[in-house]
């Protein structure tokens, strides 16, 4: 299976982990990545102007359908992004216009049906449960984890179309073939808030506060995040704060691709777990 | 390129995730029925969890009942043409008696006066005929046709409930009634009933609630509350103040946004699936087919389709314009997705009487699908439009559920008819 | 006399400005540190941190290192790009050696070499061959840059001075060569002064030079005369040949001689050798003094900061350096826009059109920020540029000169917040709702009417048909994470979410623009999940941003000075 391999812009310098960890993980199942040097997805810019965030994406997914190849998100941002520009193109023919005029400059043309897959519909239904399930050389044995969600990928459902927006389950399908126990904890569907981290850090702050403190209530003793903003919100922002204790040290946020390279076996080096500020040391229950 | 369509088969899709959809569904998946579910979850969060089965008749009359069955009996007579008719009084007391099972097991109690209606509460301080309300509020009930002494708490903050409007309403027969406004422990400003339900749900602040109340007891025997009292947690919450308290305590119906329908909701969701029903909750049947075989083949999606579904029945409980099961615009009404023929008056200028309050009502309401007595919708000649098509709930016919206070009970009837006569088509 | 004061004035005027560029590492300020630290203590911070690293013996292979693999064969740039890094070696190398080997060669040259002549080969060959390269790499770049679609960064007055001053020295340098190949009159003082002025003598080496060297003379020398011929030719070998190579080895001035020949006669009472040659001196003089203050000063600024670089980054330096690091990398800018080509957020460029949004562009605002020397627009347009900067660190691991742009950006980020030229996150809490609103409603008549282009994007918040479904449930006010994580939402938003579309069916739009819940909004999107009635609320607040973007500009607030020069 071949993909085309899209980290954004953030992995690179400000999380490069999470590309070991995919990478790692993601080659034990055959699965080779097509790079190229993309733009921004645009979803920073969001808030600034809508034709630019989605002529970022649109860009994107030119250059996939150029290559021919379905684009693979590791960051939920990023897929969201992608996924909204292909919606708003589908449905307003101006802005299709004008973005294809642009995109034209460059020899570019979007098409529809570009398929974007995120990380975990990779997993779980292009590799399958089964062959994850076959890979797993260190099960967790029932250890208590706490899966988040996130929300871009989740919602809005319509544009998305990831899981089920009100009870999704592909999270915890993937997380229990490597026999740990995913936790239902109350906020399990909330953001992290990262999208506000410098521009209301004090709130930012807070959203990430309550959403740790429902997973350890309800027992976690792991949180599991695939998406980079996730992961920079509960490791690297959270273990920031020069006046603030790290909250709930004893509940470490660990990647996906991390969590599960460690049950397939593969190394701590090669899964970039040292560069993770809160340590976790993967030992079964 | 993108992903096919996901394709499905089952017995029964049940479109629609109101209470006849969700009551469909639950009675499907009890017969062991192989059931999709797919709809909207929205109009169901503004129930108030109180089960109507039938209030007042004649609405003309305004005559509110004091014994349902009965009076369903007496409007089966002066109606015949009422979905009741065709559900029948032994079928809708099963109905709701599973109904009723069904939610006390899955932890939200349900006290039913059982050949009587009570008198529930409501948020503007009029009351109102129902069958049964959930446990939490049977306290209130009580103490009001016993009189008794009663302090009811509002917060600040909270619109649409006022303690004191409640009681000077019902001032007439119930003296003892006395009011407080408190704040809500760790809330300041505009507070809402959600945040506070789940609030309560931590025990540090039910005690600080108990604490607050406390010394405005006096000689209240009763304390009434906002229905706030926990989401999935009603029966802990309630015991712990009723303990703090040393008082029976009850929850009153709030306005919207209310937490009442929100626990039905979040009940249904979560069991549903694990009762085996097969969930497509936040989606559309975008179009609908008729299969060689006579299946029906749905397209399932959010604003294109992503799933495929071929079913051999399929029940209908769509609902009315909220629900966007019908559809009205100057032309006409419309049922969305069959474009089965509604009964409805004979053009817009029928639609309304020009007094509002027009105590018959006004004709637009009682239009919807007409059914025979297997629930199936007819085709405009008598004839059901197909013999696998079945339709329940508020979509139908004939009925004007809100001023005839038997909404619930019309939903959750004509849901068990179209299943067991759903069931009977299957074999 | 006059051209050796020109030069020794245009060598002051260089080494006051390399001076004074100097000086600015010690004295401006980027990003929060050293506040408070004078020029002294700074420089003194500096002068040690770079003194260590010099002196440090494993430092020092690092630094050797570089100075052979970084400035001497930029291999950096080879790993980058093939054609860029040929076009800046010929570059480099020609310059470099021309400033080297002929313009300082009374003082390098002729001291190395004794036999030293300027028109003997090999330097004969050599200083056209270098000027060939310095043409090659001039051209190089033209071509490049207009087919590799960089996006158009707009050339500084003080870069086109200097390339038409590099131009005019080139160029001059090949016609004064000519015009010497083919003067006559150079001729005739060069045979009286190295031979004689025995007429016959001068016959014949004027016959020799015209057949081999490309002397034009009016008229003619005799030719088919063997003998003189013979005889100029060994008058040459006597007194001529030990500084005077064939001219063909100029393979650029001669071709232009020869070209030059039939009118060169009737020029040479013109004097264009001396023209040429003032031409030439002054052009240099001009390009020498231009130095520090133009791109060719990273001839210097960019070894240093490459240097500077191998020693860590910006975040490994003591605090009270780090603003030289900053400082000394905007000098060793070149504006070659190669950070743009590779800029992860040039697509925005190209719908926004605020060119400080490149990375190339950054650089000089930022200098001019520095330096204090910008409005108060400028900033307003440097900071929207800012903050669509996503920190990729692309730029910082393309640029040929080594600069720490990732840290230039995030430090000058740390400024802007504080001078109040933040993000527009920051700035729209410096005003309440309500004065928002009414800046709104006074700025309508300035608001250019919508075009076709803007009417070619979604718009929500302006279609009634959007919120007209809104029944006031307030379910997305029970869902917001925001609204739950605020103890008092109307102290804390100013509206709910469904409050808010509520002021949009009031057609109050101009209310909301400024509520805080509009800029704390997450982008969650559970709103507009789990509305009953289908409205998409969170795609709302986005719009209610994009147009408070599109009609606020950052506003400062009262008072507030812009960085020290």
């Amino acid at each position: 299976m071949r993909y085309l391999y899209f980290p954004g812009c953030k992995i690179a310098s400000h999380l490069p982990q999470y590309d070991l960890a995919t990478r790692s993980v993601l080659g034990a199942f055959d699965i080779s990545l097509d790079s190229a040097e993309l733009n921004c997805c645009g979803y920073p810019a969001r808030d600034l102007d809508f034709t630019a965030a989605v002529f970022s994406s649109a860009r994107i997914l030119a250059v996939a359908a150029k290559k021919e190849l379905p684009i693979l998100c590791p960051c939920k941002c990023c897929f969201g992004s992608l996924k909204h520009a292909d919606y708003w193109l589908r449905h307003q023919p101006g802005l299709r216009h004008r973005i294809a005029a642009m995109l034209r400059e460059e020899d570019l043309s979007w098409e529809p049906g570009v398929p974007v897959r995120h990380l975990l519909s990779v997993l779980v239904e292009d590799v399958g449960l089964d062959r994850v399930r076959e890979k797993i050389r260190k099960p967790y044995t029932g250890l208590p984890v706490a899966v988040h969600y996130g929300c871009h990928a989740l919602r809005p459902a319509e544009v998305t179309r990831f899981d089920d927006p009100l009870a999704p389950t592909i999270f915890e399908k993937l997380v229990q073939t490597t026999g740990a126990d995913p936790v239902d904890w109350p906020l399990r569907l909330d953001c992290c808030g990262y999208p506000l981290w410098g521009k209301n850090d004090r709130l930012s702050l807070k959203l990430m506060e309550k959403k740790l403190s429902s997973a350890h209530m309800a027992g976690a003793r792991v949180l599991i995040t695939a998406c980079t903003y996730c992961q920079l919100q509960f490791d690297t922002v959270r273990s920031g704060q020069e006046t603030l204790p790290i909250l709930f040290p004893e509940l470490p946020a660990v990647l996906v691709t991390q969590f599960l390279g460690v049950a397939m076996g593969q190394s701590a080096g090669a899964l970039g777990l040292e560069r993770n500020h809160i340590a976790w040391t993967a030992s079964p229950a | 390129m993108e992903k096919d369509l996901e394709y499905i088969t089952c017995d029964l899709v049940v479109i629609g995730s109101g209470m006849a959809g969700m009551a469909a569904s639950l009675f499907a998946a009890r017969r062991r029925m192989d059931a999709v579910q797919v709809g909207h979850i929205g109009e169901i969060n503004f129930a108030s969890g109180l089960l109507d089965v039938l209030g007042v008749h004649p609405v003309s009359t305004g005559r509110v009942l004091e014994y349902p069955w009965e009076g369903i009996a007496r409007l089966i007579e002066d109606e015949p043409r009422h979905p009741y008719a065709r559900a029948g009084v032994s079928q809708t007391r099963k109905a709701l008696a599973a109904f009723i099972a069904f939610m006390e097991e899955a932890g939200c109690a349900y006290v039913c006066g059982r050949d009587r209606n009570l008198e529930a509460i409501t948020p503007v301080g009029v009351t109102k005929p129902t069958y049964a309300v959930p446990h939490t509020m049977i306290n209130g009930i009580l103490a009001l046709s016993e009189s008794k002494p009663c302090l009811l708490v509002d917060f600040m903050g909270l619109k649409g409930f006022s303690a004191r409007q409640i009681a000077s309403c019902l001032a007439g027969r119930w003296k003892k009634l006395r009011t407080v406004r408190l704040s809500f422990p760790g809330l300041s400003g505009e507070v809402h009933t959600e945040r506070m339900a789940r609030a309560l749900e931590i025990p540090d602040i039910r005690q600080e609630l108990a604490a607050q109340t406390k010394p405005y007891l006096k000689d209240a025997e009763a304390v009434g509350f906002p229905a706030v009292l926990g989401i999935q947690d009603t029966v802990q919450v309630l015991a712990e103040l009723q303990g703090a308290l040393s008082v029976p305590v009850f929850e009153i119906p709030t306005m919207l946004p209310a937490v009442t329908g929100l626990r039905l909701r979040e009940t249904f969701e979560r069991r549903l699936p694990a009762m085996g029903v097969r969930t497509l909750y936040q989606k559309s049947v975008l179009h609908a087919d008729r299969l060689q075989d006579g299946r029906w083949e749905l397209e399932v999606g959010g604003d294109a389709p992503e799933i495929r579904v071929h079913s051999r029945a399929v029940i209908l409980a769509s609902g009315r314009f909220m629900g966007k099961g019908l559809h009205a615009d100057r032309g006409g009404v419309r049922e969305t997705i069959f474009n089965l023929p509604v009964s409805q008056p004979p053009n817009r200028t029928f639609w309304h009487h020009k007094d509002l309050l027009d105590p018959h009502g006004h004709p637009i309401n009682r239009a919807g699908l007409d059914i025979d007595d297997r629930f199936r919708p007819l085709d405009g000649r008598e004839q059901p439009f197909s013999d696998n098509l079945f339709a329940a709930g508020s979509i139908l016919a004939h009925q004007d559920w809100m001023r005839q206070k038997c909404g619930s009970g019309l939903a959750i009837a004509t849901a068990y008819g179209a299943v067991e006569a759903c069931r009977m088509f299957l074999g | 006399m006059f051209l050796k004061l020109c030069a020794y004035l245009a060598l002051s005027i260089c080494l006051a400005g390399v001076f004074h560029r100097g000086l600015r590492w010690f004295t401006l300020r980027i990003g929060p540190e050293a506040e408070g630290a004078g020029f002294l203590d700074r420089f003194k911070a500096g002068a040690k941190a770079f003194g260590a690293m010099i002196v440090n013996p494993r430092r020092l292979g690092s630094v050797l290192w570089t100075l052979l693999f970084e400035v001497l064969l930029q291999v950096h740039i080879l790993k980058q790009n093939t054609w860029r890094w040929l076009t800046h070696m010929a570059l480099f190398y020609g310059i470099l050696l021309l400033v080297v080997l002929h313009a300082l060669d009374n003082w390098i040259t002729a001291r190395i070499f004794s036999n030293y002549a300027s028109t003997l080969n090999p330097f004969l060959f050599l200083r056209n061959l270098l000027g060939v390269l310095v043409v090659f790499g001039v051209a190089t770049v033209v071509i490049r840059r207009r087919a590799d679609g960089r996006p158009r960064s707009k050339k500084r007055a003080s870069d086109r001075v200097a390339l038409v001053l590099l131009s005019l020295l080139i160029v001059s340098g090949v016609v004064l060569e000519a015009f010497k190949i083919v003067s006559p009159s150079i001729f005739e003082t060069m045979a009286r002064d190295y031979m004689g002025d025995d007429p016959d003598e001068i016959a014949a080496l004027k016959v020799y030079w015209a057949k081999d060297f490309g002397v034009a003379f009016e008229p003619p020398p005799p030719a088919g005369d063997n003998d003189l011929l013979a005889s100029g030719q060994k008058l040459h070998q006597d007194y001529c040949a030990s500084c005077h190579s064939k001219p063909q080895a100029a393979v650029l001035s001669y071709p232009l001689a020869r070209a030059l020949k039939p009118v060169a006669v009737r020029l040479d009472r013109l004097r264009p050798d001396l023209v040429f040659y003032y031409l030439h001196y002054l052009a240099a003089c001009g390009a020498l003094a231009l130095l520090p203050f133009s791109k060719l000063f990273h001839l210097l600024s960019a070894p240093l900061s490459l240097l500077v670089r191998s020693g860590g980054d910006a975040a490994s330096d003591l605090p009270i350096n780090r603003p030289a690091r900053r400082v000394l990398g905007l000098d060793a800018c070149t504006h070659c826009g190669v950070c743009s080509l590779h800029c992860a957020v040039s697509p925005i460029y190209r719908v926004i059109s605020n060119p400080l949004i490149l990375p190339s562009e950054k650089t000089g605002a930022l200098a001019a920020i520095a330096g204090g020397d910008i409005s108060e627009a400028g900033c307003a347009a440097f900071s929207e540029g800012s903050f669509i900067c996503t920190g990729c660190g692309r730029c910082t691991r393309f640029c040929p000169s080594g600069i720490d742009l990732q840290d230039l950006w995030q430090a000058s980020r740390i400024d802007l917040k504080r001078t109040g030229f933040g993000s527009v996150h920051d700035w729209i809490r410096t005003r309440s709702a309500a004065e928002w609103a009414q800046i709104a409603r006074a700025r309508k008549a300035v608001v250019k009417p919508a075009t076709a282009l803007d009417r070619a994007t979604v718009s929500l918040a302006d279609n009634p048909e959007s919120f007209s479904a809104c029944v006031q449930c307030t379910t997305c006010t029970s869902v917001c994470p925001v609204v739950a994580a605020s103890d008092d939402p109307k102290r804390d938003l100013d509206m709910t979410p469904q409050q808010v579309m509520n002021l949009l069916r009031l057609q109050l739009k101009d209310m909301a623009l400024g509520c805080r819940m509009v800029w704390d909004c997450v982008t969650c999107y559970k709103c507009q999940e789990h509305c009953p009635q289908g409205v998409r609320v969170a795609d709302i607040l986005y719009e209610l941003r994009n147009e408070a973007c599109r009609r606020f500009t950052v506003i400062p607030k009262k008072g507030v000075k812009l960085p020290d020069a």
